[in-house]
């Protein structure tokens, strides 16, 4: 609804033809501006891809695979496989079917795996004190194993762990997995995005500046 | 006499006293107690009369002093009629009808209680003036407005001026950050810097664009109207302009407790006569008006402020020292105003609560007052038309704000809260783009040289104020209200350092770069601190 008093005149000041003004756009921060958006809009796009995305299946890489033998369950046979050449390897457990995290917690705390190489040396490692588990989908790290070169065995089994209430779950035979290599850290994602946010303002902010830039003399044309 | 006759009796000497044969029927001593009792009752019907001329008495002097009168009075401040029945009704009531009476009131205090719980004042139920077109369109609403203009334009033809300067608003958009310059650019590339004679004033629009947007207003787009009597354009002038800052947080003129605060136009005039500049070379008088959100607490809530920071005094100038700027302080500003000057202040704010209830949406149409003006601008147009007033006898002329307004919270804003994701529509701006805006002008000022045919005037607009637009427009401004003690007198030293010191952690804490406007809110602009 336009004011039938008022006559309009638009930026008559610096658009104006014989204006003695004129509005240079900030080139430089409107560059600076266009870099952090950009910057800022990779860092939420990968965190998106990353996070939201379904991501790589570590199966996909597994070495070997077993069943995690149940609390009161017999032993289960060892996953077997041979390693090439000497490195890390990973023990994923599959939760699969469990919402609830804090029961996803106990599955992963009670799993006890114990590897074995050629040369007869054992490593026993606990999803309980390994730091922190890596989750991807229904799949977490019980924990990581350095094997030599050679013919090795990797067995698994719940051992009593967390409330009475999980007690069943941890009653179930559950498949692992054994995969090449650390797991992949899942933090770069946050880095990007927290990092990426920032950039986002300060860009936006920047682009502001640039875009209302600065009142000067026209140059005579 | 059976049980119902003496029911019926009891009734009847309650309703009207006891008849003349009941009375005949007393003994001396009796009727000593009787008459000794019905003067105590009429002395306090006097009394009670009494109380109720008072209140009837006080009530009239509230109506007296509302600035809108009328059905738009009615509306926005409730009925004038004088509250329940004249003295003497009261004074001869008897008291099965004083019982009556009183049941009535409490029966409708009662209704209004359920069927409007929250008191909140409601749209007229049917609009002065129908619509006479039908208002489903853009095009339907403007030929509406158009119809409801034209006949308040012929409304007004009796009181016009005789000899009235064309009223011209130029409507420029600027950025906030560079408003004076491109003000003070335009005025040169107009031509209007040499001809400060057809200029009426000039000030920022007091509305907020982009009101979502809320930060600072530096990369904004903020308006500013020139008013001046040009209809055709001018030729470009190379003559500089000259706008001169009067910060409101300086203590430029001296004030004591109680005397009438430091009105801005009064200032600009007086700081223009002291460096011998009249209004025939005068561009204007400009609050400086900032419009933008401001944090409350920590929960995240903003508010929607307005807040006058100063005020630019505008007149064609060369390069050099600015010679407002050595005027000798305290500057002399006489408390009723400049003399010669007449300082003119109109409620737009009254008006607007009328006609535009929803500042994020355009004015209401069809009007529900369709004698009142819709915009601020015309109001300044229907003032300067009646009295009559020359451009080159202007200093000011303006639609602004005073002091700090928290808009959103305006009690009269229509629908309660504002939710900017779903509310308020996009409305036309000077460079011709749209954009939601908020508008917050409360105050219509104008300042100028005062002659005797504009006393003649102002007894035409008070005229067709009166008989037309039914409003007493220049009540209820505040204009130099008096000045009040600071807010830390009358605390104890320590304590006073204590909140000195709490306020300026505030203001650090302040978000962004709020705290840089929010160094500038002072009690009374020009003069605070008073002096003892």
């Amino acid at each position: 609804m336009s004011n039938p008093d008022v006559s309009p005149v638009g930026f008559a000041a610096t658009d104006h033809p014989h204006s003695p003004l004129e509005r240079r756009r900030g080139v430089w921060w409107l560059l600076a501006g266009g870099l952090l958006v950009a910057g800022g809009l990779a860092g939420v796009v990968l965190f998106v891809w990353q996070v939201v995305a379904p991501g790589s299946d570590p199966t996909d890489d597994a070495v070997a695979g077993g069943q995690v033998a149940g609390l009161s369950a017999p032993p289960t046979p060892a996953a077997m496989f041979t390693v090439e050449a000497a490195g890390t390897y990973t023990v994923w457990i599959d939760t699969g079917g469990t919402i609830n995290s804090s029961t996803r917690d106990a599955i992963v705390a009670a799993a006890n795996c114990a590897a074995t190489f050629s040369d007869g040396v054992t490593k026993s490692f606990r999803g309980a004190v390994q730091g922190s588990s890596v989750v991807a989908g229904d799949l977490a790290t019980v924990g990581t194993f350095d094997a030599p070169a050679g013919p090795a065995a990797v067995v698994c089994r719940s051992e009593r762990f967390g409330p009475r209430a999980v007690l069943d779950q941890l009653e179930k035979e559950r498949r692992f997995f054994v995969t090449s290599g650390p797991p992949d850290s899942d933090w770069v994602p946050f880095v990007a995005l927290f990092a990426g946010l920032p950039a986002l303002i300060l860009g936006a902010m920047a682009l502001g500046r640039g875009w209302v830039g600065s009142l000067r003399r026209r140059r005579p044309s | 006499m059976g049980l119902r006759d003496r029911i019926k009796s009891t009734v009847s000497t309650l309703s009207s006293g006891p008849s003349p044969e009941a009375l005949a029927r007393l003994t001396p001593e009796q009727r000593a107690k009787y008459d000794a009792k019905m003067a105590q009752v009429a002395a306090v019907q006097g009394d009670a009369a009494q109380a109720k001329a008072e209140v009837d008495a006080e009530h009239r002097e509230r109506v007296a002093r509302r600035p809108l009168h009328g059905p738009a009075g009615e509306w926005v401040y409730g009925s004038s009629a004088v509250v329940g029945l004249a003295p003497e009704q009261i004074a001869t009531m008897t008291p099965a009808e004083m019982g009556a009476w009183t049941a009535s009131q409490s029966k409708a205090q009662l209704k209004d209680l359920v069927t409007n719980s929250f008191g909140r004042t409601k749209p007229p139920a049917a609009p002065m003036a129908p619509a006479t077109v039908a208002s489903t369109t853009v095009r339907d609403r403007l030929e509406q407005a158009a119809v409801e203009r034209a006949a308040r334009d012929a409304a007004r033809q009796p009181y016009l001026a005789e000899h009235r300067p064309p009223v011209v608003f130029s409507r420029l958009a600027t950025r906030g950050k560079t408003q004076i310059e491109e003000v003070a650019t335009y005025l040169a590339s107009s031509g209007l810097v040499a001809r400060p004679d057809l200029v009426y004033g000039l000030y920022r629009v007091p509305d907020r664009i982009s009101p979502a947007l809320g930060g600072s207003e530096n990369g904004r787009v903020v308006e500013w109207d020139v008013v001046h009597a040009a209809p055709v354009p001018l030729a470009p002038s190379s003559m500089p302009v000259m706008a001169t800052f009067f910060d409101g947080q300086e203590r430029v003129v001296h004030r004591r407790v109680g005397q009438p605060s430091v009105v801005d136009e009064d200032l600009g005039v007086a700081a223009l006569a002291a460096t011998g500049v009249g209004p025939e070379r005068t561009l204007g008088i400009a609050r400086h008006l900032i419009v933008r959100r401001y944090s409350q607490g920590e929960d995240g809530s903003t508010d929607l402020l307005s807040h006058v920071t100063g005020m630019y005094v505008f007149r064609p100038g060369g390069p050099g020292v600015d010679a407002m700027q050595q005027i000798p302080r305290p500057i002399d500003v006489p408390h009723g105003g400049p003399a010669g000057v007449h300082v003119e202040a109109l409620n737009w704010g009254a008006v607007a609560r009328a006609v535009h209830p929803q500042p994020h949406h355009a004015y209401t149409i069809p009007s529900p007052f369709p004698y009142l003006p819709s915009t601020p601008q015309e109001l300044i147009r229907m003032y300067l038309e009646v009295v009559g007033v020359r451009p080159a006898d202007c200093y000011a002329t303006s639609v602004t704000q005073d002091g700090v307004s928290a808009l959103e919270s305006q009690e009269w804003l229509a629908g309660g809260l504002i939710e900017w994701s779903t509310a308020g529509e996009s409305l036309p701006c000077a460079d011709g783009k749209d954009r939601r805006r908020f508008a917050s002008g409360r105050l219509v000022m104008l300042a100028y040289r005062d002659r005797p045919d504009y006393e003649v005037g102002r007894q035409r607009w008070e005229a067709y104020q009166t008989d037309v637009l039914q409003a007493s427009l220049e009540n209820g401004t505040d204009v130099r209200a008096p000045v009040e003690a600071p807010l830390l007198d009358g605390i104890p030293g320590g304590l006073r350092q204590l909140v000195k010191a709490a306020q300026k952690v505030d203001r650090i804490f302040a978000t962004d770069a709020a705290h840089e406007d929010l160094k500038r809110l002072v009690q009374h602009r020009y003069c605070s601190p008073p002096v003892e």
